[in-house]
């Protein structure tokens, strides 16, 4: 319990700062009803039959994805670190939390879990539950595919927020990586269509492993661009891998930046 | 770190609450009507039915894309949803009719077969497939949403002595959740939010209240 109490008391506090109530019940209720308000306004009329898990992970989250995930995720994220951290290092409130006995990396550990960590765990919670409300019997027989699609959905945002983090640290204030997050969370749409045409399929997938998997069960985009790649099950969970091991790989960048080199 | 962990309990206590009642806003919205059939009249013969076979194009009723039947008659019948394709309960109550009545010969059968007391037996020997059973009167409209995707059969029995005539018109409908379920789960959400959100909030005002 030691080292863990100021751990936990600068977590808390962390907590305490960054989701102000009722910051997180407003987020939760936007991201819940946003995607079914959507959903209901552009399915296309006409008898339905049952959905399948190709057309929840091809359509409905298609949706889910492109104009809810990023961006919700995005306007926390930016708020917290961009605005957030950024403002404690530029004013050197930081120095505060330093005064902790705790080590750099696990300040960073605390702010990290706090910032990205507690919105990642809602939007993945919330995310498995719509699929859940929209599909039950689906979500029960494909639940492994149902978490490994709301986990694909999250690695860009993730990506974002540990490029947002870094930039904030190599800066030392927000201002910048405001501006780049603003970009890569809220133009995700424009981004995919010029790396469809610029890179290969296939590269795009570790920056959006969504794609693998919608790719994987031919749904969510048009029939001619489904014929390019029709990767297995476990490359699609592997491109979710990779794309969580290249936020990964940032965020240690982050840590060692901010462990060895950062001068507060 | 007790009042943390009450903290705690209480804004995910909040967070179920607000997404309970976004799914309850999600589920009061009105039915999207999609297709529907031209009305229909039909006449239901006394202590007779009839079989409502609904046209294919207006698709497999599922939890989220239901019928709404409209129906307006000039006395009171029964109204019977049955979940099993028309084609099947025609001949189940055909091979029920032949087997009990051995003597008639093949058009008595088919006249016989529509007797009120033929669908009888069939109601008693698949209770299971009784979606709903219902008296009505008059004008009269239900939207039927049924638990998972299934066939379904409509029949209109008529207990009088008189013949009744009847328009009938099934439109497809949609919703953006599954009604039942959904109901489940709100009741669910609120109650567990409360419990959690509870201690969190008398804390709460009992600081406001000690700081003023």
């Amino acid at each position: 319990m030691g080292k863990a109490r100021p751990f936990l008391e600068v977590f808390a506090s962390l907590l305490n700062e960054d989701y102000r109530f009722p910051v997180l019940e407003i987020v939760a209720f936007i991201f819940f009803l946003g995607p079914f308000t959507g959903f209901w306004i552009f399915s296309p009329p006409g008898p339905q039959s049952e959905l399948t898990i190709a057309d929840l992970i091809g359509g409905f989250s298609t949706f889910l994805s492109m104009a809810f995930v990023a961006p919700v995720f995005g306007i926390l994220i930016l708020r917290n670190i961009a605005h957030g951290f950024g403002n404690e290092l530029e004013r050197g409130v930081i120095q505060h939390l330093l005064s902790y006995p705790l080590k750099r990396r696990s300040l960073l550990t605390a702010r990290i879990l706090s910032s990205i960590g507690v919105v990642f765990m809602l939007l993945l919670g919330i995310m498995v539950f719509t699929f859940y409300v929209v599909a039950p019997d689906i979500t029960f027989t494909y639940i492994v595919p149902i978490w490994m699609a709301s986990m694909a959905f999250l690695s860009y945002p993730f990506l974002v927020a540990s490029i947002v983090l870094i930039l904030t640290l190599f800066f030392k204030r927000g201002s910048i990586a405001l501006m780049v997050g603003i970009v890569l969370y809220f133009s995700s749409f424009f981004l995919i269509m010029i790396l469809l045409i610029t890179v290969n399929v296939k590269i795009l997938a570790i920056i959006y492993p969504s794609i693998a998997l919608q790719f994987h069960y031919q749904a969510g985009w048009d029939p001619s661009a489904l014929k390019l790649w029709t990767p297995s099950f476990i490359e699609a969970c592997l491109y979710i891998g990779a794309g969580y091991a290249l936020a990964i790989l940032i965020l240690m960048v982050g840590y060692l930046y901010f462990d060895r080199k950062l001068e507060i | 770190m007790k009042h943390k962990i009450i903290a705690l309990l209480g804004r995910t206590g909040s967070i179920l609450i607000v997404i309970g009642l976004a799914l309850g806003l999600v589920s009061t919205q009105p039915p999207r009507v999609v297709t529907s059939t031209f009305p229909s009249r039909f006449y239901v013969f006394p202590r007779r039915y009839t079989l409502i076979f609904p046209p294919p194009y207006i698709g497999t009723p599922s939890p989220r894309y239901g019928f709404r039947f409209s129906v307006t008659f000039n006395n009171s019948l029964q109204f019977y949803i049955i979940a099993t394709h028309p084609s099947q309960l025609r001949e189940w109550v055909f091979s029920w009719t032949k087997e009990h009545y051995p003597a008639l010969n093949e058009s008595q059968v088919y006249r016989e077969m529509f007797n009120a007391s033929v669908l009888e037996a069939y109601l008693q020997t698949h209770p299971e497939n009784v979606l709903l059973n219902q008296g009505v009167k008059g004008g009269w409209s239900i939207d039927f949403f049924p638990q998972k995707a299934t066939n379904v059969t409509v029949v209109f029995s008529n207990p009088s002595i008189m013949s009744i005539d009847m328009n009938m018109k099934i439109t497809g409908i949609t919703t953006p959740v599954p009604r039942n379920h959904a109901l489940m789960l709100i009741q669910t959400l609120l109650v567990s939010g409360t419990v959690l959100t509870l201690p969190w909030a008398v804390k709460k005002s009992k600081d406001y209240v000690r700081s003023r």
